[in-house]
């Protein structure tokens, strides 16, 4: 690997991973791309700072043991750590600064490229590194943006996930300026970009959800993209521990929404699957809503 | 001149003459008058013969008299002690051919007899200055003492006399060996298994003319073997000797005149041998006697040879067996550490809020995949959670309630288990054995304090979680060539 990749992958590790997983500001670093994406957490790759290598440990094991007695879990593998670069370059796609007017196309090659990348990205092979997954993937539909919208008696002016510079918004008395703040959903954030509407952004973030089939269960109840029971969630619910675990995020992680959406997916398997999907649910009990009316 | 003594009779003549109890006139001494030595010789043979002459020893006193005549007689005289003492000595002199007489300074009167059941009393007393008067029905004499003689040596010149019979008695004797067969005899015990005592006793020369004392072999044989018997006592130079008293014994087929047993006139240290044809030997100490073993011939071997050493040792053939856990009934002792599997973890969390703070600071704990070990050296049962060790080493521990089997040492079960230095080694129920590094040991108290990774209590948690932001995204520019990574040459169009 090369030594100038060290510092994108640090500011990937402090800009992207740690606020993923610790929540606060989240500053994107310029796409990675499936060939770097999928070597950067080879060798043990570590988070360098320790401070935040501490926390990031910290806060997963909390998230962890909500599910399991989990004392100490292993240090992000390098299916987590390309994760974390497709999610960058998933979010990289909807910044509109990426292209120019000469190239548009930067946005559809780069969701096309993130495909690439999760696609060669594999499926959780143990329950440990399903639930190491979660971990750090499990706040993921949290994460917003901030647009602005400011107004003022000579015009609007539209910021992206930005900061309206303090030109914009001075003497707001004097130049009647309304500053309007909406908060964007990660599902809603290809909005706004006209090039990414034919692109498969949507399915990328749904191949992102499914590596971390527990996260896919816990936020089932997402608009974008609609939960459906794909390879990996079928695979986790078809042992013991892993419909354990299952169970357990659905009831203690996931809102009564996400159960329903899960009950409705069942719909749309084949019969085989439909019938190990529809054990579990049995398993896990009678809908909240039906069997205990609030 | 005597007159007998009467019932009731209150006064006496004869000095030194009173009245027994039994009104019996009877002085301080008793006297027998002999006729001659070989009449004494008599006398103590008889006399020993009904009893010991040990109480009447101590103040025994033989002298030769001679009278006016010029008759020479002997004389022993002795406490009284009575008329019982009396009355015996007075039967034993009337068989010896002596008189018995009774008095106390040097008048002495007839003891009494048959006819004078009461004794008798001289009726008129001698005048002369002589040393002795003695009065008797036959006769008055005055004698004048002319030498004394001890008993002991006279029992010494006394020769021994043949009895075949003694060469029979069984027991313990001496054997007597002249200088020139005592080592042969000794060798001829050790031979025969025959436990003996040996010394070299030590006698002065028979004559001026040898300068060298004579020494013989000296062997106190506690039993001798009868076919034994004709070769010690035929060999000339040998003389074997029956012991009959304490420091004397005679020669097998002699017996003494005298009972030496009831005549202890010898020496307990020292000892007397009697024998047949000769002067009897007297050793006045008894020499240095020890096991003729000591003497046993002891032969060297050559330097260098003789003994083998071994050159090769082979290990023996391999017989290696499984090691296995069996249940036993022993009361549990040093239980000292504990096995908390990881599903028996929350448990210890909830245990730990109740220990108290010396079990805290003394108990250690390591946390490993396979759970927690924890080790409490004053006894674990403080802590009522996972699955219970006894230390039965330093760093082994075994499964309480359990046994290892084959039932080997404790050092031999550490030493084939082949673990480095430093790993605590825990031997479960079904055999396995799992090593803990012992540097990751860590006080329980650090380990509640610092172990972030298992012990984060729920209120921090939940205010950790509260104050957690919400990750937003914020876009910036991505710079020049954004997509240089992806393989992008130059701007291309879209």
């Amino acid at each position: 690997m090369s030594t100038e990749l060290v510092p994108r992958i640090e500011a990937l590790a402090s800009g992207v991973l740690g606020p993923l997983v610790l929540g606060g500001a989240m500053h994107l670093v310029p796409p990675l791309g499936p060939q770097i994406g999928l070597v950067i957490g080879e060798d043990g790759r570590r988070v360098a700072d320790d401070s935040l290598r501490t926390e990031i440990d910290v806060a997963r094991v909390r998230r962890a043991r909500r599910l399991a007695p989990l004392d100490v879990l292993p240090e992000l593998s390098p299916a987590e750590w390309a994760m974390v670069a497709a999610l960058n370059d998933l979010l990289q796609a909807t910044n509109q600064k990426l292209s120019g007017a000469l190239t548009r196309g930067r946005h559809k090659t780069l969701v096309l490229a993130t495909l690439r990348l999760l696609d060669a990205i594999p499926t959780p092979r143990t329950t440990l590194d399903a639930l190491a997954r979660h971990a750090t993937f499990a706040r993921l539909p949290e994460v917003q943006r901030i647009d602005t919208i400011v107004r003022y008696w000579a015009g609007t002016q539209r910021f992206r996930g930005e900061t309206p510079p303090g030109r914009v918004t001075a003497w707001p008395g004097l130049r009647r300026v309304d500053v309007d703040k909406t908060s964007v959903r990660l599902g809603e954030m290809p909005e706004g970009i006209e090039e990414l509407a034919a692109t498969p952004w949507h399915q990328a973030l749904g191949a992102l959800y499914a590596l971390s089939p527990l996260t896919d269960l816990a936020t089932a109840d997402r608009p974008a993209p609609v939960f459906v029971w794909g390879r990996s969630t079928l695979a986790f619910i078809s042992y013991g521990v892993g419909r354990t675990l299952a169970r357990r995020v659905l009831a203690f992680s996931a809102s009564d929404a996400a159960r329903a959406r899960v009950r409705a997916a069942v719909a749309t398997l084949p019969a085989p699957a439909a019938e190990l999907v529809t054990a579990f649910l049995v398993e896990c009990g009678p809908d909240r809503d039906a069997a205990s009316p609030r | 001149m005597l007159v007998r003594v009467a019932l009731h009779q209150t006064r006496l003549r004869t000095p030194g003459l009173g009245l027994d109890a039994k009104g019996v006139a009877i002085g301080m001494k008793g006297l027998v008058l002999l006729p001659s030595l070989d009449r004494l010789v008599a006398f103590l043979a008889l006399y020993t013969h009904q009893g010991s002459l040990e109480d009447v020893l101590r103040s025994l006193k033989v002298e030769v008299q001679k009278s006016r005549l010029g008759a020479s007689e002997v004389t022993l005289t002795f406490a009284a002690d009575g008329s019982d003492r009396m009355d015996r000595i007075a039967e034993v002199a009337r068989l010896a051919g002596g008189y018995t007489f009774t008095g106390t300074s040097r008048h002495f009167v007839q003891y009494r007899d048959g006819a004078a059941p009461f004794g008798y009393d001289a009726g008129e007393l001698l005048t002369e200055e002589t040393g002795l008067a003695l009065y008797h029905t036959a006769f008055t004499q005055a004698y004048k003492a002319v030498r004394s003689v001890e008993v002991k040596a006279l029992i010494l010149r006394l020769m021994p006399q043949i009895d075949p019979a003694s060469a029979r008695e069984p027991g313990p004797k001496w054997i007597l060996a002249e200088k020139g067969l005592g080592p042969a005899l000794i060798a001829y015990f050790i031979r025969s298994g025959v436990e003996a005592e040996v010394g070299l006793a030590e006698w002065p020369p028979d004559t001026t003319f040898d300068e060298a004392p004579v020494q013989r072999y000296l062997f106190k044989v506690s039993e001798v073997p009868p076919r034994m018997m004709p070769l010690l006592s035929g060999t000339p130079g040998l003389t074997v000797f029956q012991p009959v008293s304490e420091g004397a014994g005679v020669e097998l087929g002699f017996k003494h005149p005298v009972s030496l047993k009831a005549c202890p006139v010898f020496e307990r240290d020292g000892l007397v041998l009697f024998r047949g044809a000769a002067d009897p030997l007297e050793l006045p100490k008894l020499p240095a006697l020890g096991p003729v073993s000591g003497f046993a011939r002891v032969e060297l071997l050559g330097e260098g040879d003789g003994h083998r050493r071994a050159t090769r040792v082979d290990t023996p053939s391999e017989v290696r067996l499984a090691l296995r856990m069996v249940p036993t009934t022993d009361p549990w002792r040093g239980v000292t550490a504990a096995w908390v599997r990881p599903e028996e973890l929350p448990l210890l969390r909830r245990i730990a809020y109740l220990l108290g703070a010396e079990t805290l600071r003394r108990a250690t704990v390591a946390f490993t995949n396979e759970g927690a070990f924890v080790r409490h050296s004053g006894g674990i049962e403080g802590i009522p959670v996972g699955e219970f060790f006894r230390e039965v080493h330093g760093s082994l521990y075994v499964a309480a309630g359990y046994d290892p089997v084959p039932a080997v040492s404790p050092e031999v079960l550490h030493k084939s288990i082949g673990a480095p230095e430093g790993q605590i080694l825990f031997l479960g129920r079904d055999g396995r054995v799992v090593a803990v590094d012992g540097a990751g040991f860590v006080p329980l108290e650090t380990a509640l304090i610092e172990a972030q990774t298992w012990a984060p209590l729920a209120m921090t948690a939940i205010e950790g979680a509260l104050a957690t932001e919400v990750p937003t995204l914020e876009l910036d520019s991505p710079g020049f060539r954004p997509m240089r990574a992806l393989g992008e040459k130059v701007p291309e169009e879209g």
